[in-house]
């Protein structure tokens, strides 16, 4: 009996024929991501919310009521009515809670990257630095973050609201600047085991210089982990800058964010329960299909599954 | 040209270490690897560094091209070409490691960028110490090294990952890296350690073939004496820090007197199941 039957060595050569096409570690982990199918739906999901968020005044030429027109036909919080093109019915002020609750979105969408890009830029430079200087440099840099990670968040907002007399995107700078401290660690950890890589020595014996193995080595090693981390640190920050508005330290009329909304609906869910309903459902969804994104993410980029 | 002319004068080495002490500075004391250690590189010759793990083989030939951890202290001298590499810069060590002075690691596997093509990886470190050549020219040179060392498809593979070759395919990479400069000295710490059998002999003869071609001296850290006995001119035993014997590889290993050199014989295992006695 021979043990390679014919069909199987065909195969076998189609599959050689498959494996010669050459592809990078990041095609890789794109084809993985691809094929997790909870974060392809939770992409879609988030697509659909950004492009509501982008599209805000779209809402509000074709339901008909601004973000801060009041509805006399509707006054003083009714429940929700098509009819009226009142999704989710109207606010104690008469206007619509629908097309507020898309322009919370867009306010809280923003605000997370403007911290998230904050947090990136930050993160990446503070801890690629620290990986690489090593020593006692290093043991310094970790130390300040300690010190940062020991104030409580919430405190640091408050300060900088009243320094800054609620300029929200200075906040949520602000904000990005405290984030950061998870994206330093993580890229630091990332930055030191690469430095101390078979590859990385390598190159150094090459005489490859200190500048271009951190551009060329080192970098593209951890882009992958920092875009993970982002894309985890824009839910975290939706949520922050919810727990702000619900404090009343969020967005000031007429604008609005989904948790102003939230808080403002959470005063009166016992009469008017549907004034949450369309911005809790819009805030969940968008931080549940965010998180799956990110963990579909760090899945891909993993580097067990080298 | 040819390389009797490149190696120069046979009788003056071409590196040599005097006097290396290297410290490393840890939290439960100071811990003194190598302890100092003299030794002399001849040109076009391979010298085998043979000794048990911890003997400070591979510190002592990290030292030249500045790898040691940070945490290291290192004294002494080492020579080659005029200069003392231990008190060079790094703009200036940079100059001469990768150029004259090349390595090939233990593992293969790790020691490519995983995200990086081949070919690039290839056209960095020719690009790094040849400026001067025009792209073209460089790619050539890498493809060319790449037959040298006997990779099959050259092209193919200059467009490739790391993760999409074999080992032995990843280490005929490495050396064809160490080699673009056409380097004086190399020097391979354990290269076929991380390879199977048939692979490693393979690669063994390729270093073989490939002195001779370049005329360059290489320094051989194993150890495996075997691979030493099919391999060196020269053979440097090594054992806590310092050289314990050094000498013509068929002498060291079959008329040696020292006893450390003698248990590391006796312990190599016999197909007749009988062991050496030691002295």
């Amino acid at each position: 009996m021979s043990l390679l039957r014919p069909t199987s060595t065909e195969s076998a050569l189609n599959k050689s024929a498959e494996v010669l096409q050459s592809r990078s570690l990041t095609q890789m982990a794109i084809q993985r991501f691809l094929r997790n199918r909870n974060a392809i739906i939770a992409l879609w999901i988030v697509g659909i919310l950004l492009t509501m968020a982008v599209c805000a005044p779209f809402f509000e030429w074709y339901t008909g009521y601004g973000k801060a027109f009041q509805d006399r036909n509707f006054y003083s919080g009714q429940p929700p009515n098509w009819e009226a093109r009142h999704y989710f019915g109207t606010d104690q002020n008469g206007r619509d809670i629908f097309v507020r609750t898309i322009f919370g979105m867009r306010i809280s969408l923003m605000v997370a990257m403007v911290a998230a890009i904050v947090a990136l830029t930050v993160g990446i430079l503070y801890g690629a630095i620290s990986g690489l200087a090593g020593g006692r440099t290093d043991a310094i840099m970790m130390r300040i973050l300690d010190l940062l990670i020991s104030y409580p968040l919430t405190l640091i907002a408050v300060i900088a609201l009243a320094y800054f007399g609620r300029n929200i995107f200075i906040v949520f700078a602000i904000i990005g600047l405290v984030e950061w401290q998870i994206m330093a660690r993580v890229i630091r950890g990332q930055v030191l085991s690469l430095r101390n890589s078979e590859f990385v020595e390598a190159a150094r014996a090459m005489g490859v210089p200190p500048l271009a193995i951190l551009r060329r080595h080192i970098i593209p090693n951890v882009l992958g982990l920092a875009v993970v981390y982002m894309t985890l640190i824009i839910p975290e920050v939706i949520l922050v800058e919810s727990f702000l508005g619900y404090l009343g330290l969020g967005v000031q009329e007429p604008n609005t964010s989904l948790g102003v909304l939230i808080s403002e609906g959470a005063a009166r869910i016992e009469q008017k329960p549907w004034f949450t309903y369309g911005p809790g459902f819009f805030l969940v969804t968008l931080l549940l299909a965010l998180n799956f994104v990110g963990d579909g993410l760090r899945d891909a980029v993993d580097p067990k599954d080298r | 040209m040819p390389w009797t002319q490149r190696i120069g004068n046979v009788n003056k080495p071409i590196l040599s270490i005097e006097n290396l002490h290297i410290t490393f500075s840890t939290p439960d004391g100071d811990v003194e690897a190598v302890k100092g250690l003299s030794l002399e590189l001849f040109p076009g010759e391979i010298l085998g560094i043979a000794g048990e793990s911890g003997s400070g083989k591979s510190q002592t030939w990290m030292a030249p091209l500045g790898l040691l951890a940070d945490n290291s202290r290192v004294s002494g001298k080492i020579s080659f070409g005029g200069r003392d590499l231990l008190n060079l810069n790094v703009r200036d060590l940079n100059k001469v490691r990768g150029a004259e002075l090349a390595m090939v690691f233990q593992d293969p596997m790790t020691s490519l960028n995983p995200y990086l093509k081949i070919g690039l990886q290839l056209l960095e470190s020719i690009q790094i110490h040849q400026p001067e050549l025009s792209k073209s020219e460089a790619k050539f040179r890498c493809l060319d090294m790449l037959k040298r060392v006997a990779l099959t498809e050259p092209e193919t593979r200059f467009n490739q990952f790391p993760h999409e070759l074999s080992g032995g395919m990843r280490q005929r990479v490495m050396i064809a890296m160490a080699l673009l400069n056409q380097p004086r000295v190399l020097i391979a710490d354990e290269p076929t350690t991380a390879l199977d059998v048939t692979i490693q002999a393979e690669i063994l003869d390729l270093l073989r073939e490939l002195q001779r071609d370049f005329g360059m001296a290489v320094v051989f850290i194993t150890h495996d004496l075997a691979v030493i006995a099919k391999l060196c001119d020269r053979v440097a035993i090594m054992y806590a820090g310092e050289v314990q014997e050094v000498g013509v590889t068929s002498d060291i290993l079959n008329r040696s007197k020292h006893p450390y050199t003698q248990s590391l014989l006796a312990a190599i295992p016999r197909i007749d199941g009988s062991r050496g006695e030691a002295a």
